[in-house]
């Protein structure tokens, strides 16, 4: 007697076999991965060969910085008060997707990682279009990184989020070593306390082309009163040679709404009054929209879509003779622009009228910590030395300087009397450009934190962009200044309402 | 002597079942649960993200009293009830010229496809540009042709007409080709016995092509509801739903309303309601006897 045992396996039974098999180690790898990732989250040192060896791999390999345990860790340096005591890799979200704002962003990290040999920073860029849905979707999701750039706008929804913690240490400490300018930290102050840590600010000033306003009014001199600004915008249009007086806009962007601000600001028009009361509808913002629908019609046909990348090639192209921005873009008149033409950019104070106050737009730039990096003490000291770190002047002069001159401002006094800052190439090329905005930056003020943030609704004020909807129901659609200023104030109540449910 | 024979059977009904799970678990994780993720969410106030309180049916009740939200309404309809009627014209004019037989016509099948395959941010960009009242073609050619003297704005004064023109020329070629691939199934025999009959162009058009293919325009309809209805991308990236909330959709306030504002419970509740607006034409319009359409059978 014999036994055979006969399996019959079709092509078919293979396929569906190795189906299966696929199935299950697809499974398998989601499940180790899911699992690989929890697991990654704790930052534990090595603490065996293979460990170690294999860190020591993967450092020569990528070129991280990270301290093996068997090293002995430099001493820390000046801040000795936020304690490192293990390695620690920080997540750091920021917004600037400009190569040479990365480059110069990377370096600043770079000599932070040098000097904290246990500290890794990875850096995210997540465009700005992005900034608010991802940070919140990560705040409601728990996965939020460490630290990120922000803006008061974008800090308040974080906080109203749930998602951030106070700063006043920080602020405390970087005010005692370096002096803020008063109205850059003010917009981060709310509930008692700061919430963001000011890296830079931005500053608008009026921004123009001396070689146009020679060639059509026989003097390259900018306008010096709130009279001269519209009779120059209008001797300055000549749409037969496409040339236009002055860049405005319309749009429903950032850029429009920080567009019309400026015009707002210098008639002292706010949204909010001192308590946090929606006061938009008033005289001085009625006479704001009436300046601006009249310096609209010296503005070019199209820039009623504008956004940021429109006027900023308009006007080295010269399209337009003026433009209210920040002062900008010097980087690409000093590199890109030849002979005569490099310095054919000039900066003059933003004017204001005779009943106005003198001031303009200016849009400091944060720090924020997320909540998820306090929960380990090591973790949040980390952030806290990185931030220190950043505030040194000679580190913001690579981040203010060397990212985008002209564009990032120092926040306080030590940057700015930094004499490397004033020795950076383009800086110190467009030098007097460069002292306007230091001094627009600290007289600026911002949409809805002219007192830091009085009502904490404003980020969904902002982010509704209100005032590009009432610019548009003006000069788009043809309404009555009066009646969209009032429909603008109910729209805003009304998100206020919504915000403080 | 004994023989042991293991048979495994698969029939192929249960490995077509079984090769479909991983896709079945994608759907359920990617589709249904966001769905009913956002129909819970729709009863909450849900402030920044965080979701705060049960509010049950006060954000229906908030979006259905709110004026901008029966202006996207409409403009939604508007924008949907424009596109399927100029991509449907279109695509059968142009698929109809490319059944016939010339020279070039492989070129042309592929060329027209062109447009479908840019980016949604490209298309904004270059119609954006095109548009512009100082630099723009279109102000170009008509200045050249005299029919104006000022340049005009298209995309302030003629917004929603703009930006139907601009999805159109999108979304065209899909519609070419799929009547183009209906027009093959028109017998050439029936058509033959319709010349032989005396019939002319236009007669065989509406008495026998059209009748063969209405079942795939209606289908194809269906589909441009959907997309249309849907589109968010490129109104977005071309007006911002304005100027004012002259091509502000649905979509589009949707987003406004979660991510700038930050209310996304009255987000949800526009979603929802999106969905069962949706959900209500199509079971009217698949259950329209003429309109049914099953591989060919009425």
């Amino acid at each position: 007697m014999s036994s055979e045992r006969n399996l019959k396996y079709s092509r078919r039974k293979a396929i569906s076999k190795i189906g299966a098999a696929a199935v299950g180690a697809a499974a398998g790898a989601v499940i180790a991965g899911v699992g690989g990732y929890f697991a990654g989250l704790s930052q534990t040192a090595p603490t065996t060969f293979t460990e170690t060896v294999t860190r020591t791999v993967t450092q020569a390999v990528t070129h991280t910085v990270t301290a093996s345990p068997t090293t002995a860790v430099p001493p820390l340096t000046t801040e000795e008060k936020f304690k490192i005591e293990r390695p620690v890799e920080l997540t750091f979200w920021h917004h600037h997707a400009p190569p040479p704002r990365q480059a110069a962003i990377q370096k600043a990290i770079n000599l932070f990682m040098k000097e904290y040999p246990m500290v890794k920073v990875n850096i995210v860029v997540v465009p700005w279009e992005e900034a608010w849905p991802k940070t919140l979707s990560a705040i409601a999701a728990g996965t939020t990184p460490d630290v990120e750039w922000s803006i008061p706008d974008l800090t308040i929804a974080a906080w109203e989020a749930g998602g951030i913690i106070p700063v006043d240490d920080l602020v405390k400490e970087i005010d005692e070593r370096y002096k803020w300018f008063e109205n850059t930290i003010r917009p981060y102050y709310w509930e008692g306390h700061y919430w963001g840590v000011p890296w830079s600010t931005m500053a608008w000033a009026l921004m123009y082309r001396p070689s146009i306003l020679k060639r059509y009014l026989g003097s390259p001199e900018p306008p010096r009163s709130w009279d001269e600004l519209f009779e120059f915008a209008k001797k300055l249009t000549k749409p037969e040679d496409g040339v236009y007086g002055i860049g405005l806009t319309a749009s429903k962007t950032l850029y429009a709404q920080e567009a019309i601000y400026n015009t707002m600001c210098v008639f002292d028009s706010t949204i909010f009054d001192q308590q946090g009361k929606v006061v938009f509808n008033n005289p001085k913002t009625i006479k704001a929209f009436y300046a601006y629908k009249e310096l609209f019609q010296y503005s070019p046909p199209g820039s009623y879509n504008w956004n940021w990348g429109d006027i900023e090639l308009a006007f080295p192209a010269g399209k337009i003779a003026m433009m209210p921005y920040f002062t900008m873009p010097q980087r690409l008149f000093y590199e890109e622009k030849k002979g005569d033409e490099r310095k054919d950019i000039a900066a003059a104070d933003w004017p204001s009228p005779p009943d106005g106050i003198d001031t303009n737009l200016h849009y400091p730039n944060d720090w924020f910590i997320f909540k998820s990096a306090a929960e380990d003490e090591n973790r949040l000291n980390a952030v806290k030395a990185l931030i220190m770190f950043c505030a040194r002047p000679e580190i913001e002069k690579i981040l203010t300087a060397e990212q985008d001159p002209g564009v990032w401002l120092p926040p306080h006094e030590a940057a700015a009397e930094y004499p490397g800052y004033w020795e950076d190439p383009v800086i110190s090329f467009f030098r007097e450009i460069n002292e306007v905005a230091i001094e627009a930056a600290k007289k600026g003020r911002l949409y809805g934190f002219e007192w830091g943030a009085v009502n904490t609704a404003v980020g969904a004020v902002s982010g509704a962009l209100v005032i590009c909807d009432v610019a548009q129901r003006i000069l788009l659609q043809g309404e009555s200044v009066e009646s969209a200023v009032a429909w603008g104030h109910q729209a805003i109540e009304e998100i206020v309402a919504k915000a403080k449910k | 002597m004994t023989t042991r024979q293991i048979k495994f059977k698969m029939t192929p009904s249960k490995l077509g079942y079984f090769l479909l799970l991983p896709l079945f678990a994608w759907l359920g994780v990617v589709i249904a649960f966001p769905v009913f993720y956002g129909v819970y969410l729709s009863f909450f106030d849900v402030p920044y993200g965080i979701i705060k309180k049960f509010v049950f049916l006060e954000n229906y009740v908030s979006i259905f009293s709110d004026l901008k939200f029966r202006i996207a309404f409409v403009n939604s309809l508007i924008w949907t009830a424009g596109n399927i009627a100029l991509q449907t014209a279109i695509g059968l004019g142009a698929a109809l010229l490319l059944n016939k037989s010339f020279k070039g016509r492989d070129v042309g099948r592929v060329g027209i496809l062109i447009p479908f395959i840019i980016p949604a941010f490209v298309t904004a960009l270059v119609w954006r540009w095109m548009m512009e009242p100082d630099l723009g073609v279109f102000n170009a050619v008509l200045k050249q042709l005299h029919l104006i003297q000022k340049p005009i704005v298209p995309l302030v004064d003629y917004a929603m007409i703009t930006v139907i023109i601009e999805n159109t020329w999108r979304f065209s070629p899909f519609a070419i080709i799929f009547i183009l691939s209906a027009l093959q199934t028109v017998p050439s025999d029936v058509i033959d016995a319709a010349k032989v009959d005396g019939a002319g162009h236009l007669q065989i058009f509406r008495h026998v092509t059209l009748p063969i293919i209405s079942p795939f325009l209606s289908f194809m309809g269906l589909l441009a509801f959907f997309w249309n209805f849907n589109l968010f991308d490129l109104i977005w990236l071309t007006t911002g739903g304005g100027p004012g909330s002259m091509t502000e959709t649905l979509p589009v306030l949707i987003y406004r309303r979660s991510f700038r504002e930050f209310s996304m419970g009255e987000g949800a509740a526009i979603s929802v309601f999106s969905f069962i607006f949706m959900a209500i034409i199509t079971t009217i319009l698949y259950f329209l006897p003429k309109i049914r359409f099953r591989g060919g059978k009425k």
